[in-house]
């Protein structure tokens, strides 16, 4: 009975860690209908809302009965007066949106948008007609005229479904906004309105006809606008410990920027992320997938490298080899490389597996292609082609601590010793960079530090975030060391760090005593 | 003897561990087709040497020649002329034995399939060799360590104590497997052990190494001669047998008890012995010669008492 469950508890455990990571997506697949992942928040239906705001104003109404008219001007009355306006605004909104058939207020389309802006024309139009018609200058009457326009307008939305209006009269909004503004307006007008323009351009029709992502397009649309307004002011917010800094840009942030503006704009123009749900849901997936399995294999790896010579002695099985009529460096190269196949094979069978996982559960078309700037314009590399490649830069690091577990065990000859530091070191490894992370330090003998050589992969596919939903987004950003050594140093630094530990692995290996 | 082909050519091997000189200039040669027995007591450096030969140690100065392949020049060639197993051999423990030899096999040149089947036979591990060799009691990787040994047709075969561990039985199949492959099959065997029985019975040469030097090498047989005859005789008085003896024999008797005593003679020197009791009144009830053991001539040629190093 024991040997059974002994046997069943170790195949479990196994299936549990390797099917896990090739599962992810079907775990977040089910967490997203139980939890909503996506951000679908629970809102209240617009009915329900209205009932609120129409007891509001009951009560506003008894209270200003009770106050009563005395004539005099008294604080109290405006106040409830201002709030009795205020509520009646939102109670025209949410009638106009039931009206309209959006009494579930999680639908968004432009429609909604421009219904959300009423309060805000009757806002400006009530302020304005305060002031005596007399003493109003001619921007505040066209201005005034342009409101009432506007609200009509709105009105006429949820029947004509006219988006290019609803553009145009955004943009006259705009400039009105922005007249009050100190500043460059024209160059604000420029990058706020081009937005606009873009979402025209990518939606014509406002998100009323389905195909688009309105909510989605718009959030995306937000995120290329801020880094326009980041390249322009030549300024970018860094995070660490002290918490918000403005860091002026680097010629090559500058460029990192646009080029990645360039490659948001181009996704939103080819609609490739339609399904926002999916690639939202299939990104975080990947991300957690990436990141377990790559934990799992680099403990498995380390365990193996680590035990691969001072098993052999410790067991006495490496007699065999030694008396074989193979030079020892034969042996030594034997060794490393099928460690080597192993870590490499593993990473490629687990990748395959959790992205095949993913196309099943999340469909083809969250699998958005990787996209770069190649002289100027903007190249793609298919998912699969990226996902091989993105897999073996990321394992660079991992055959650093393979060999670093390697050189321990041939060196030390022990294994328990070997694993343990090399296992410590590899978790400890995320940590250091998170730190110096934080604490926002650029020091020149940082560059020597291990750690913050092995992220090859920022280097090489900078627009690899773009694939991200934004909350990991978020998080690589906290986590990924804000200064980092220059591909070419990294590379040669990592170039000769291996060489070293292959030396001193093969010098032990070759040329001690085996007693 | 020095028509013999040499098989395995050892000169002034030495190897020290700090100021411990554990093999000093020890040199000899290997015959094809012989056993050769390596004897020594615990620390005499029988283990280190064994080990500078199949390249677990380095060594400090001298040459090894396997096969006519000297080592350092022509490593790989050399090597594929010897196999050995060093203690107990070890293999890898999830692995059937016959899988363990598959392996081992592939790395030598030239083993076919049919090669390992015979080994095996050979060793007697037929009914077992699927096994994993996790299950395998002491003796039967013992057999399999000799098959692994041997299964390139080494010319030279090495063995560290390959009697540790085993029953009798094991002990005695051990010695005519090797015995059998080295006078029916001309490979040259080396044996290294402390237990003198065993040698006395497996070996044809044997060296005597003390304290990292090679003392002597001789014949079985000669040595055991050497150790000229013990003859017991059962006599009346064992007091009077010894006077009348007078100096001739001082020094060489030895034994002495109420009825008997033992004299270290030669075969020629008895009949005389017997006359001379007989003519001192001695009544002579039995004579009988005890060999000479291996034993008595390891003491002679090590002078004696074991030496911990």
């Amino acid at each position: 009975m024991t040997k059974i469950l002994r046997k069943v508890s170790t195949l479990v455990l196994l299936c549990v860690l390797i099917l896990g990571c090739v599962f992810i997506p079907v775990i977040i697949r089910v967490s997203d209908y139980f939890i909503g992942i996506t951000g679908d928040e629970y809102m209240t239906s617009a009915e329900d809302d209205r009932n609120i705001v129409v007891a509001q104003i009951k009560r506003i109404e008894t209270e200003l009965e009770n106050i009563g008219t005395d004539g005099s001007p008294n604080q109290r009355r405006i106040e409830l007066l201002d709030s009795k306006a205020e509520s009646e605004f939102e109670l025209e909104r949410l009638n106009l949106l039931i009206a309209s058939g959006y009494t579930d207020q999680t639908v968004v389309n432009f429609v909604v948008e421009a219904i959300g802006t009423l309060p805000q024309y009757r806002r400006t139009i009530r302020e304005l007609e305060k002031i005596p018609s007399d003493l109003r200058s001619v921007e505040q009457d066209e201005y005034l005229s342009f409101c009432k326009e506007s609200i009509d307008r709105i009105y006429a939305f949820p029947q004509n479904h006219d988006f290019e209006s609803f553009v145009s009269m955004h943009k006259e909004k705009l400039r009105y906004d922005l007249s009050s503004i100190q500043g460059d307006r024209d160059r604000l007008f420029e990058v706020l309105s081009s937005k606009m323009d873009l979402m025209y351009k990518a939606d014509p029709s406002g998100g009323t006809d389905g195909t688009v992502d309105y909510g989605h397009l718009r959030e995306s649309l937000d995120y290329v606008t801020e880094l326009k307004d980041s390249l322009d002011s030549g300024y970018s917010y860094v995070y660490d410990f002290s918490g918000e800094r403005l860091v002026p840009l680097s010629p090559k942030e500058q460029k990192n920027l646009s080029d990645q503006i360039a490659i948001e704009e181009h996704k939103v123009i080819s609609g490739v992320f339609v399904n926002k749900d999916n690639s939202v849901m299939a990104g975080l997936s990947n991300f957690f997938s990436v990141s377990f399995g790559k934990f799992i294999i680099a403990v498995m790896i380390i365990v193996l490298a680590g035990s691969a010579v001072s098993q052999e002695i410790a067991t006495g099985s490496i007699k065999s080899l030694i008396i074989a009529p193979v030079r020892r460096w034969k042996i030594f190269t034997a060794k490393i490389l099928s460690l080597l196949s192993i870590m490499v094979g593993s990473l490629l069978i687990l990748s395959f597996l959790y992205r095949l996982m993913s196309l099943v559960v999340f469909g083809p078309d969250s699998m958005g292609d990787y996209m770069y700037i190649n002289n100027g314009n903007v190249a793609t590399l298919p998912y699969f082609v990226y996902s091989f490649l993105s897999v073996l830069i990321g394992s660079v690091d991992l055959f650093v601590f393979l060999l670093f577990a390697f050189m321990l065990s041939t060196v030390l000859r022990n294994t328990a010793l070997s694993v343990a530091l090399s296992l410590a070191s590899y978790l400890f490894t995320g940590n250091i960079a998170q730190l110096f992370a934080l604490l926002g330090i650029r020091k020149r003998w940082m560059d020597f530090v291990p750690f913050l050589n092995f992220d090859l992969h920022s280097d090489l596919f900078p627009f690899a975030d773009n694939m991200l939903p934004d909350m990991i987004r978020q998080m690589q950003m906290a986590t990924t060391a804000s200064y980092r050594p220059g591909l070419l140093f990294s590379s040669v630094y990592l170039l000769v760090l291996i060489s070293c530990l292959l030396y001193i692995s093969f010098d032990s290996f070759t040329r001690r005593d085996i007693k | 003897m020095s028509e013999e082909k040499v098989a395995m050519r050892i000169q002034n091997a030495t190897k020290a561990f700090g100021k411990n000189i554990a093999v000093n200039h020890v040199s000899f040669d290997l015959h094809a087709g012989e056993v050769f027995g390596f004897l020594g007591p615990n620390g005499a450096g029988k283990s280190t040497l064994i080990k500078m030969i199949m390249g677990f140690l380095s060594m400090d100065e001298g040459s090894i020649e396997i096969n006519g392949f000297d080592r350092k020049k022509e490593y790989e060639r050399a090597m594929s002329g010897l196999g050995g197993i060093v203690e107990n051999p070890e293999m890898y423990r999830d692995f059937s034995g016959i899988t363990n030899l598959t392996m081992y096999a592939r790395i030598h040149e030239n083993v076919p399939r049919e090669r390992i089947d015979e080994v095996i036979r050979t060793v007697g591990m037929q009914d077992r060799a699927k096994d994993k060799v996790k299950k395998y009691s002491l003796g039967m990787k013992q057999r399999i360590g000799l098959a692994q040994a041997i299964v390139h047709k080494p010319a030279v075969l090495v063995l560290d104590e390959p009697t540790n561990g085993l029953d009798p039985v094991g002990i005695k199949d051990l010695r005519d497997i090797l015995r059998k492959l080295a006078h029916e099959q001309g490979v040259a065997v080396m044996v290294s052990s402390h237990i003198l029985s065993e040698m006395q019975m497996m070996c044809d040469r044997v060296g005597i190494i003390n304290k990292g030097r090679l003392l002597d090498i001789k014949l079985v047989d000669e040595l055991k001669s050497l150790a000229v005859g013990q003859y017991k005789f059962v006599v009346s008085s064992p007091k009077t047998a010894i006077e009348s003896l007078g100096s001739a024999f001082d020094g060489k008797i030895s034994d002495v008890t109420e009825e008997s005593f033992g004299i270290c003679a030669e075969k020629t020197e008895v009949p005389g012995i017997i006359r001379t009791l007989t003519a001192s009144g001695v009544d002579i009830f039995a004579v009988s010669r005890t060999e000479g053991t291996l034993e008595d001539a390891y003491m002679q040629i090590t002078g004696g008492g074991i030496t911990v190093a």
